[in-house]
């Protein structure tokens, strides 16, 4: 049994070099376009410039091998980096591409590798998912989009939703169907690696709720090279199942909310309603409590989730376990801060009485998607039940 | 992090689970609902025979001199298998107490005694109005002619029945409901003015009123000396809230295996119950809390054993651990429908440890003030 943090002194090496190096236009730069999770119309010259400094220090792909521009070191320490920027608000820009690299370095050719995972751990280019469909959402074995091989090349038709970076990204990390016929039906899906500049393709954008953005992204017989196929043809369902579990621990970063509940207590300890000291509520102080307990649970299923990835176990349970956790919580954090801070928590940061920057009221919209997104956590808790223990299916 | 047992941990888990599978048996727990002493006096011999209630204890004092994750390892099969009887009043009420506070003479004369399983102890510390902690106690010892005199009633005092010592914590002032001046003086429960009557619980389990009326004990039964047992008394109290929460695991994880188990043979419409989204999610629900109270307990005793400050890893643990084994129960009752509702079935014998040990040692509300202090609310 151990607890410990044993890469302390790498953490304190890049606090360090984050409070040198993330100003403070930065940071409020960070904090106003990505927090939850959300992303801008269009990231700033400073935030580009921020994230290959990032790359430059090899703090993006620190897990990977050097061979292909990482740092050849573990995930641990690669997760180091994402959780102090995360208590910062910030992130790497181009994290959708973690996923894709996760994958290529299993299933993609050596031409894809050099291509693709030297420039995304430089911090110079993101490769955006491509998975989900208006008929394919949860249900990814539904993806109609067609993909038909013609001579040395596929031809590509057919619309995709919710692809979130699609308008920055250079690649397009596409699950496409090969063969329609296929049954059951995730069994004639193929996984491509598209440049995005390619003919035939439009990226339109969709406007969130918590007014951020997204993609619906449109495929006119776009011709894709073979070469651009990722692992066997038909197998596209499963090279995708491959890195689940790991985008998981990136996105839904545990330090981010600790972050803001740090915040959120010093509010509360010089702050009054209603005439009377917050911090000496017994209902906030109860509240806060609980939010403390249940952070430090989350902290444990994220830890347990790497500490089974580094001894090569499977996580597809326990991965799902923290997201489902971490997801709901994320949103008991918001809805219980706003009800202990009250009106002044519905003010977006522009107004001059925001109390938090902000930052609660942003969630009390931006979260909404979390528990739905990256796999619904009704999906989320079938995995606990059938593939952690073993539940029969229907 | 590394989640691992060691080897020597596995062994002691493996070989405590086979002894208490064969030897209490639910049927055995069952009985023991209705038996007056409440465990059978073999079954306490056994246990004492495998060294079990001196496994943190040093071997100068007669002990295994093992680390306090092998206690939580203990704990948690007693848990799992509703073990009744006085094994954690003794070996961590008594024992742990004895071993933090008691002078180098007690601990020469007594913890021998308690490893061997011949000397019974429990701790008198809960008072009408006062759950647990240290900090509003009315029961008082007052200094009269060179001895003590104690006075005050406790509740919720575990195996009174059976115990030779009792630990009875009292305040120092004359008033009561004073902070400092905490002491626990050990006394025989046949001491003149001390009465001990049952309380009645849901669990069946011996817990008891005892009343101190002018009750007088010498200067030398005090735990450490007069007046300074409050630092021991919350580290043991730390260690006792964890054992508490390894014995609601252990309980958790047999109520996670029955239902689990009940769902996958359970056949309704046609279909196993568990091929039911509704059901797998609450199967989900329940393993999620049973093992988040896995992990949060195992981090406050690692901490423990490490000998590292973790009062808020502790209340932290035992918050968590109330909380998720309440739901926990719930749902494994839900699942179980009518059946699991019967004395004749086994859930019960979980369920109910879970959501009465929720409530001793450290409530969930009680643990919420603990966490906001150190916050620093």
């Amino acid at each position: 049994m151990d607890f410990s943090d044993p890469r302390e002194e790498f953490r304190q090496e890049v606090r360090a070099w984050l409070a040198r190096e993330l100003t403070e236009e930065l940071r409020r730069e960070f904090e106003r376009e990505i927090t939850y999770l959300r992303v801008p119309m269009e990231w700033s010259p400073a935030v580009l410039e921020f994230n290959r400094r990032l790359g430059a220090k090899g703090w993006i792909g620190l897990h990977w091998p050097k061979k292909y521009g990482g740092g050849g070191g573990s995930l641990r320490d690669q997760l180091v980096v994402v959780e102090e920027l995360a208590s910062c608000y910030a992130k790497t820009i181009n994290s959708q591409a973690l996923h894709a690299v996760s994958i290529l370095l299993v299933h993609g050719t050596e031409e894809q590798k050099m291509q693709v995972i030297p420039r995304v751990a430089r911090g110079e280019i993101e490769v955006a998912l491509g998975y989900t469909e208006p008929d394919a959402g949860s249900d990814v074995a539904n993806i109609q989009m067609r993909a038909v091989e013609k001579d040395d090349h596929y031809v590509i038709s057919g619309q995709k939703i919710f692809n979130t970076m699609a308008h920055w990204a250079a690649y397009h990390w596409l699950l496409a169907r090969t063969d329609p016929a296929a049954v059951p039906k995730h069994r004639g899906l193929t996984m491509f690696l598209v440049d995005l500049k390619t003919p035939g393709i439009t990226v339109r954008p969709i406007v969130t709720i918590d007014d951020s953005r997204t993609n619906i992204v449109y495929y006119d017989e776009v011709k894709v090279p073979k070469s651009r196929v990722v692992g066997e043809n038909n197998r596209g369902f499963y090279v995708a199942m491959d890195a689940l579990g790991l985008e998981r621990l990136f996105v839904y970063n545990p330090y981010s909310y600790r972050a803001l509940f740090d915040e959120i207590v010093a509010y509360v300890k010089t702050t009054s309603r209603d005439g009377r000291s917050l911090a000496g509520d017994r209902v906030v102080r109860h509240t806060l409590a609980e939010l403390d307990v249940k952070l430090a649970v989350a902290k444990l299923l994220y830890e347990r989730v790497i500490w089974m990835l580094e001894n090569r176990q499977p996580v597809a349970a326990q991965a799902a376990m923290f997201k489902t956790f971490m997801s709901e919580l994320g949103q008991e954090l918001v809805r219980r801060a706003l009800e202990v801070i009250g009106l002044p928590g519905l003010l977006r940061s522009e107004s001059k009485r925001a109390v938090l920057r902000g930052l609660v009221a942003m969630g009390q919209q931006a979260t909404i998607f979390h528990t739905f997104a990256a796999g619904g956590n009704e999906l989320m808790r079938n995995v606990i039940a059938m593939r952690g223990y073993g539940l029969p299916g229907e | 992090m590394d989640l691992n047992l060691t080897e020597s941990q596995l062994m002691l888990r493996r070989a405590a689970r086979e002894f208490l599978t064969a030897e209490c048996p639910p049927a055995l727990v069952k009985e023991m609902e209705r038996d007056p002493r409440g465990y059978p006096e073999e079954l306490w011999r056994q246990i004492a025979a495998m060294g079990w209630l001196g496994v943190v204890i040093p071997g100068e004092y007669g002990g295994q001199d093992g680390g306090f994750f092998d206690l939580l390892v203990l704990l948690e099969e007693t848990g799992r298998a509703a073990l009744p009887g006085p094994f954690f009043a003794t070996s961590v009420l008594g024992g742990l107490s004895l071993l933090e506070g008691g002078s180098e003479e007690q601990k020469r004369a007594l913890l021998p005694r308690v490893c061997d399983g011949n000397l019974l102890m429990t701790l008198a510390l809960s008072e009408p109005g006062v759950d647990f902690g240290l900090d509003a106690l009315g029961t008082t010892a007052v200094e009269r002619d060179g001895s003590y005199v104690i006075t005050g009633t406790k509740v919720f005092v575990p195996d009174a029945h059976v115990v030779e010592l009792l630990l009875c914590v009292t305040s120092g002032s004359a008033s009561g409901r004073a902070r400092d001046g905490v002491s626990a003086f050990l006394v025989e429960p046949g001491r003149p003015g001390v009465s001990a009557v049952p309380l009645e619980t849901n669990l069946r389990d011996k817990q008891f009123e005892v009343t101190f009326t002018d009750v007088r004990v010498e200067a030398a039964a005090a735990l450490g000396s007069v007046g300074r047992a409050r630092a021991v008394l919350e580290r043991v109290l730390e260690k006792a809230m964890v054992g508490k929460c390894a014995e609601m695991v252990g309980a958790g994880q047999r109520v996670l295996e029955m239902t689990v188990e009940y769902a996958k043979t359970r056949v309704q419409f046609g279909r196993p119950l568990g091929s039911f989204q509704a059901i797998q999610h609450h199967c989900a629900n329940l393993a999620t809390a049973v093992e988040t109270a896995e992990l949060m307990t195992y981090r406050a005793g690692w901490l423990i054993e490490q000998g590292r400050p973790c009062r808020r890893e502790v209340v932290q643990a035992k918050a968590w651990t109330n909380e998720a084994c309440k739901r926990a129960a719930a749902l494994g009752h839900q699942i179980h429908g009518g059946m699991g509702f019967t004395k004749e079935y086994d859930l019960y014998l979980y369920s109910s440890r879970m959501t009465t040990f929720a409530h001793l040692f450290g409530g969930t509300g009680w643990c919420y003030d603990l966490v906001a202090d150190e916050i620093g609310l």
